[in-house]
């Protein structure tokens, strides 16, 4: 059994009288590869942005086995800054938010981009880009930090064929080297590989399943 | 005909003056372009981020002085400020009017451009771990520039047109040192020739606009 590095204890959100979710509790070990299946609506967005302390959590707490080991977030639209290209997408934090130096940044930068494999792309604009690009740039661009837990909002459309292989081999190499993923899918079929699906109901009423 | 309006005599004389207008208007088109882009970037960040009497203030200013008549404001500034001991030379004035109402304009463009960046922008900055002035400096100013651009070129247009006016405060800018000569030659070459130089400035930069917001225009 790998060490638990994140656990959310009696989670609770709501919006107004609205519960999304409540008495939710998880924990997610080195490596491991959850998915948090639910219909849109049920709150797995807003779970996410209150992992990620875009909003609070009314109840619960959420705690990490390494504090410096944060959580990196891949959003549905990726949200990849287009005035930059990919390089510049991926230093930008480094320097600003972890103030390395511009030489160490853009090797960090590149072994990033090299993890997910878009090093021939480092100076290529997000608009250059395919779909499946962007979102690996977005997983480097948070990779770079070395997050404990890289969660993604998975995109709703369907993915085409090689767009889910590039993506299903990177993530496989990630939890290899022990980054632990969570990602949310808005549907209730489990996807492939998917080898721990969680299951997020929608409220009101009879609350939600969590398996 | 050619000899009253393009008389080649006239305007080899009164070149030196045309010049020296010439030189004046530019100095004083920059620096209230200048002037007018920093108050307006000032003015859009504390109307869009500072406390609210603040906002209220930024607010009350920029809808005064897009109200006022720029030529209307300068004669206050430079015939009326002396009253309350305020006298100041009519190049001074004439930048102070035209930055004033600049950085009004300038405020709303820059206001407009960073509102036109999506707020994911903002949170995907602070996801990463950037502070509001580093997701300000690093991720909306770059790309909130990008979308003014044609609008601030606009306006600097605009502010360089209206550097004509100082000429009402008796600054030998182009305008007034061709009118000055051709009261002199008693000849209007001058005022065909000063008019033919503001075209030659501000020709290419309208069609610097044009390019520009063709480019934007495109779905990128």
């Amino acid at each position: 059994m790998s060490a638990v590095v994140l656990s959310l204890t009696g989670a609770r959100k709501a919006f107004g009288a609205d519960e999304l979710f409540t008495d939710l509790s998880l924990t997610l070990a080195q490596g491991e590869h959850l998915c948090l299946l639910g219909p849109s609506g049920a709150g797995k967005s807003s779970l996410l942005r209150c992992l990620m302390g875009l909003e609070a959590l009314d109840e619960g707490t959420l705690t990490l086995a390494d504090p410096t080991a944060g959580l990196g977030l891949v959003f549905q639209d990726f949200r990849l800054f287009p005035h930059l290209d990919a390089l510049g997408n991926v230093t930008l934090a480094l320097r600003a938010a972890q103030g390395l130096g511009a030489r160490e940044a853009e090797v960090r930068a590149r072994d990033a981009l090299a993890q997910v494999g878009l090093e021939a792309f480092a100076h290529k604009k997000p608009r250059a880009l395919s779909g499946g690009q962007q979102q690996r740039v977005a997983i480097a661009r948070a990779l770079a930090l070395r997050p404990a837990v890289l969660l993604f909002d998975e995109p709703t459309s369907a993915l085409d064929p090689e767009r889910t292989a590039s993506l299903g081999a990177v993530l496989r190499a990630l939890t290899a080297r022990g980054v632990a993923l969570w990602r949310c899918f808005g549907r209730v079929s489990s996807p492939r590989p998917c080898p721990r699906p969680v299951f997020l109901a929608p409220r009101p009423r009879q609350g939600f399943g969590l398996s | 005909m050619l000899e009253t309006f393009f008389n080649g005599e006239v305007l080899l004389r009164a070149w030196p003056l045309l010049w020296e207008g010439l030189l004046l208007t530019l100095q004083l088109g920059a620096l209230s372009i200048v002037l007018g882009w920093l108050g307006g970037l000032a003015l859009a960040l504390l109307g869009l981020y500072g406390p609210a009497p603040l906002r209220a203030l930024v607010r009350a200013y920029v809808d005064v002085f897009r109200a006022l008549p720029v030529l209307v404001l300068l004669i206050l500034v430079y015939y009326a400020l002396p009253f309350v001991g305020l006298s100041l030379s009519a190049f001074a004035s004439a930048t102070l009017a035209l930055a004033a109402v600049s950085s009004a304009y300038t405020s709303e463009i820059v206001r407009a451009g960073i509102e036109a960046v999506p707020h994911g922008q903002s949170e995907a900055g602070r996801v990463l771990g950037l502070t509001f002035p580093q997701i300000l400096r690093l991720i909306v100013l770059p790309q909130a520039f990008r979308l003014v651009i044609p609008p601030l070129t606009g306006n600097s247009i605009n502010v360089l047109k209206d550097t004509a006016l100082a000429s009402v405060v008796a600054m030998p800018d182009l305008l007034k040192q061709a009118t000055q000569a051709q009261a002199l030659e008693a000849n209007p070459t001058p005022l065909i020739a000063a008019a033919g130089l503001y075209l030659l400035i501000l020709l290419p930069l309208v069609a610097m606009v044009r390019r520009l917001e063709r480019r934007l225009g495109r779905p990128s």
